[in-house]
């Protein structure tokens, strides 16, 4: 998380353009969290 | 819609959540106690009336600025699972009950840190509730479309915000033991979170779909503004800089903030909750981020040129639309996230006021002198009051200082302030070395940063134009550690963190700590091992005597319980219930007893009121504790050790039993062996006595006696014969030639000597075949005896005309022989000793008769050597018996 979030990375999407008709930026950041939900639900699940 | 009627409207969702606490509490269901739902839900207290307005006026006027406040906590969230968990353990079995008592309990137990502690909070929060309620007041006359009154006692708001503090007031002190869990409170709490959601949710899809034609409606026509892609973007390194700052500041306050940590610690009720949390409060923060954007640029779209506040597009667009149904659900939802966060704010802030400073600083003498129901009812009372009175202060704070500035500024000063806490709570968990004064001078030191850097500018200005005079000095002087680049607030943080990060660390490293402190930084940092035995690890030498520390305890407690108490501790340490002089163990135990209603530091001072505790040094108690580390080590070696000897004497004991069985077995087998043999030989020496004495005897009978002397000496030698085969079948001496054979061919043989006999007897000899196949796996010889002593037995016990049988089949992998014979039946208490040595029948007509007695026996033993087992049953008319051999 602390990767996905940092600058360095987060700063790799800092662009204009779009993805799937959405700024770049907002896309990765949901992405990431949406994701990291995901592996969270994933790991406690397995561990139960 | 008229004030009248929205007041209504509150009263009557006050109600409800009057109602549902209520209902949590005297229900205790399964359902509400075991939710982990429940437990997350009330996390999502941090989304306050900032999420619910000021953050779309962040997403309107700067872009993605208003991310970081949910993304920093998204990125500490999943540490939770550890850090967390061990916070509740160590506040669980301390009765923590608040975020001062946890960091002054970790550095000695110090009551002028827990005082402190109390007061960053208060300064930190305070301005917050009046957010709050600057919300509630404000979107209450946005609609109303009242002015705000300037005269407090006529402003319909005002009235709200008391019905608010009486409800917090009445349902946040229902418990003298801080440390209680409020089932109530939570689960109005939780209701409320997900009534804030469901509302914004309902906001966003009218404002999406009916206001607009779907969410890329909105993003179309919004990217028509100029400023549209900047602020999509990040404004170059410097704002994802700025960006990145932001996400600390949140994080940190996601764990330190005083209503986090008690929703997250206090009210944990399962450790196991926390693990739904981690996956459950993101995606709930990412359902309400997710709409605030749509809702910003709406609002941007329909208010272009208008000068109307953002941060009230979540009120102002379903109003613009005359929507009154979705404006007073908005409302609603606003006023959840507000009143949610006052209550828990004011609840958590008055223990700490009261366990923290009101009692430790003024009222231990006072409660010293009083029984257990007036101290019960002051502490409550002092509670009561100063929730009030806390809610009442906040409303005087934003009616005097935060009228103009917004939402969104007010809230992060109270973020860097609290986050001035960060490195003692941190190192609490994970640093031994860290020091109370370590601690202090950082902290103080962040403290002073923070309010020149951020409280005189923020409220100076609401009074005055500009600095002046000494003021506008000392500004300048410090302007050389102006960070360009970094927004005031991101800069005060990083100043304040380093700073504060800076003095805890090199002064807990160089001076010498507290043995007090130190024992603590064991316990916190050691907690997975100190867990069961916690009370073990508190190291006090000196005097104390249990009446007198009995005589404090019934003073809070009662008599009632504080006996309940004593035994449960004496039950647990083993401890005679006359002993007089109290150890470390009660003294601790006390402690927390009193920690919950009156705070860890006045437990401290009124137990060190009786007792007489003697210095030592840090040394000693480090040693203490290595011993006591050490110990339980060797304690579980021990253990470890006496279970192996107990297993090892256990077997000991096995062995023993199966030799004297064994003995015995022996000692019977040569009875029975004497008693076997000496009946052939008395039969012969009797006939031959008679052949020796008489002459006269005729030739025919003279005959008969020597067939007589050669049958039982041929019988003698079948016995000892049998005898010794038997012994070597039991020691292995005869190896089986184990061979693949046709068992129908085997049994042939077996039967074919036979035959006579059982013609000369008129039997009746038949086989049933049901095997597929003939081929199995044995040694033939060994089976042909097998068989012949089955059939011989058979034989025996068959009168004239009856039936032999025998069946073949097979079954689960094994071959099944029955050999079924009509005849007398065996005694059921006999069926499993035919089988033994020489086993004879207490009947002893019925079964005397010619053989050794060991046919069976060496049976068995044939058919143990081939991994099979062998059994008799009576069945109908006779006698079965079955043979069961494992195919291989």
């Amino acid at each position: 998380m602390m990767v996905a979030f940092s600058i360095p990375v987060s700063l790799l999407f800092n662009s204009e353009q779009e993805v799937l008709g959405y700024p770049m930026l907002l896309v990765y950041l949901f992405a990431v969290w949406m994701i990291s939900i995901i592996i969270a639900l994933v790991i406690v699940k397995k561990y139960e | 819609m008229s004030s009248f009627a929205l007041f209504s409207v509150v009263l009557l969702y006050l109600a409800l959540l009057f109602f549902v606490a209520y209902m949590a509490e005297k229900k205790k269901s399964k359902l509400w106690i075991n939710n982990p739902y429940i437990y997350a839900l009330s996390l999502a207290v941090y989304c306050t009336a900032w999420t619910y307005y000021g953050s779309i006026g962040v997403a309107a006027t700067s872009g993605l600025n208003y991310l970081p406040i949910y993304i920093g906590p998204i990125i500490v969230i999943p540490s939770w699972i550890y850090i967390n968990t061990r916070i509740v353990r160590i506040s669980r079995i301390n009765k923590i009950s608040s975020l001062a008592d946890f960091i002054s309990l970790r550095y000695g137990n110090s009551r002028s840190l827990s005082a402190i502690i109390t007061l960053v909070c208060l300064f930190a929060i305070i301005p917050y509730i009046g957010l709050q309620i600057k919300a509630i007041s404000e979107t209450f006359h946005l609609v109303t479309e009242t002015p705000v009154s300037k005269n407090i006692l006529t402003d319909s708001a005002t009235f709200v915000v008391l019905l608010i503090a009486v409800f917090s007031s009445y349902y946040g002190t229902r418990y003298v033991d801080a440390s209680e869990k409020r089932l109530g409170i939570i689960s109005a709490i939780a209701l409320e979170s997900f009534l804030k959601l469901f509302f914004i949710i309902i906001l966003g899809l009218f404002v999406i779909y009916f206001v607009f034609d779907g969410f890329s409606d909105i993003y179309h026509k919004a990217s028509r503004f100029n400023d549209f892609k900047a602020k999509n973007t990040f404004n170059g390194i410097e704002g994802a800089l700025n960006w990145m700052v932001l996400c600390m500041i949140s994080g940190t306050a996601i764990c330190l903030l005083p209503r986090q940590f008690h929703t997250a610690i206090i009210e944990n009720r399962q450790e196991k909750h926390i693990k739904t949390a981690i996956w459950f409060f993101p995606l709930y923060l990412l359902i309400f981020t997710l709409f605030i954007f749509p809702i910003a640029w709406a609002g941007r779209l329909i208010f272009n040129g208008q000068q109307v506040n953002p941060e009230f597009y979540s009120i102002l667009i379903p109003q613009h639309f005359d929507n009154t149904v979705i404006t007073v659900l908005v409302f609603l939802g606003g006023l959840s996230s507000s009143i949610s966060m006052i209550i828990i704010s004011a609840i958590t802030l008055s223990i700490m006021l009261s366990n923290n400073m009101i009692i430790p600083y003024g009222l231990l003498g006072k409660f010293k002198a009083e029984d257990e129901t007036q101290n019960t009812r002051n502490i409550t009372r002092i509670r009561k009051f100063s929730i009030f009175g806390l809610i009442i202060m906040a409303f005087a704070f934003y009616k005097y200082f935060i009228l103009k500035t917004s939402l969104d500024s007010v809230g992060l000063i109270s973020f860097v302030i609290i986050a001035q806490l960060a490195p003692a709570y941190f190192g609490a968990i994970f640093w031994r070395r860290g020091s109370y004064k370590g601690v202090l001078v950082g902290l103080l030191a962040g403290l002073v940063i923070c309010y020149f850097g951020l409280i005189i500018p923020q409220y100076y200005f609401s009074y005055n134009q500009e600095f002046k005079g000494i003021l506008r000095e000392m500004y300048d002087a410090f302007s050389f550690f102006n960070i360009p680049y970094l927004g005031r607030i991101p800069q005060i943080f990083f100043w304040s963190m380093l700073v504060n990060t800076g003095l805890f660390a090199g002064i807990s490293v160089s001076m010498k700590g507290n043995y007090r402190e130190r024992n603590f930084a064991e316990l916190y940092v050691d907690i997975d091992k100190y867990i069961q035995n916690h009370e073990n690890a508190f190291i006090w030498r000196g005097t104390a005597y249990v009446s007198d520390i009995k005589n404090i305890l019934e003073r809070f407690l009662g008599k009632k319980k504080t006996e309940q108490a004593l035994r449960i501790f004496n039950l647990k340490y083993n401890i005679d219930s006359e002993t007089e002089t109290a150890d470390s163990r009660f003294i601790k135990f006390s402690e927390n007893l009193l920690a919950g209603r009156i705070g860890t530091a006045s437990a401290k001072i009124l137990i060190e009121g009786v007792t007489k505790e003697d210095k030592i040094s840090l040394k000693e108690v480090l040693n203490i504790l290595e011993e006591s580390k050490e110990n339980i080590i060797l304690n579980k070696k021990l253990t470890e050790q006496s279970q192996e000897l107990k297993k090892l004497s256990d077997d000991l004991t096995n062995a023993n039993q199966s030799l004297i069985v064994k003995d015995r077995q022996k000692d019977d087998f040569l009875d029975s062996v004497a008693h076997e043999l000496r009946t052939p030989i008395t039969a012969i020496r009797s006939a031959g006595e008679i052949l020796a004495d008489d002459d006269d005897i005729p030739l025919e009978i003279k005959k008969e006696f020597l067939n007589n002397i050669i049958t039982e000496s041929d019988r003698l030698s079948e016995i000892i014969n049998d005898i010794l085969y038997l012994d070597k079948l039991e020691h292995g001496e005869i190896a089986l030639h184990i061979k693949e054979n046709n068992i129908l061919e085997t049994y042939k043989k077996a039967l074919n000597p036979l035959l006579h006999l059982i013609q000369q007897k008129n039997i009746h000899i038949s086989e049933v075949n049901l095997l597929n196949h003939f081929i199995f796996e044995y040694d033939e010889s060994r089976m042909i005896q097998l068989f012949q002593n089955i059939l011989g037995n058979a034989l025996k016990f068959t009168d004239e005309q009856g039936t032999i049988q025998t069946k073949f089949f097979s079954r689960d992998k094994e071959l099944i022989i029955t050999v079924f014979n009509t005849g007398k039946h065996i005694p059921e208490e006999d069926l499993k000793m035919i089988f033994d040595k020489f086993y004879q029948s207490k009947n002893q007509n019925i079964l005397k008769q010619a053989g050794s007695g060991l046919g069976l026996a060496i049976c068995r033993k044939i058919i143990q050597n081939h991994g099979g087992t062998i059994y008799a049953e009576n069945s109908g008319l006779g006698v079965t018996f079955t043979i069961r051999l494992p195919e291989r």
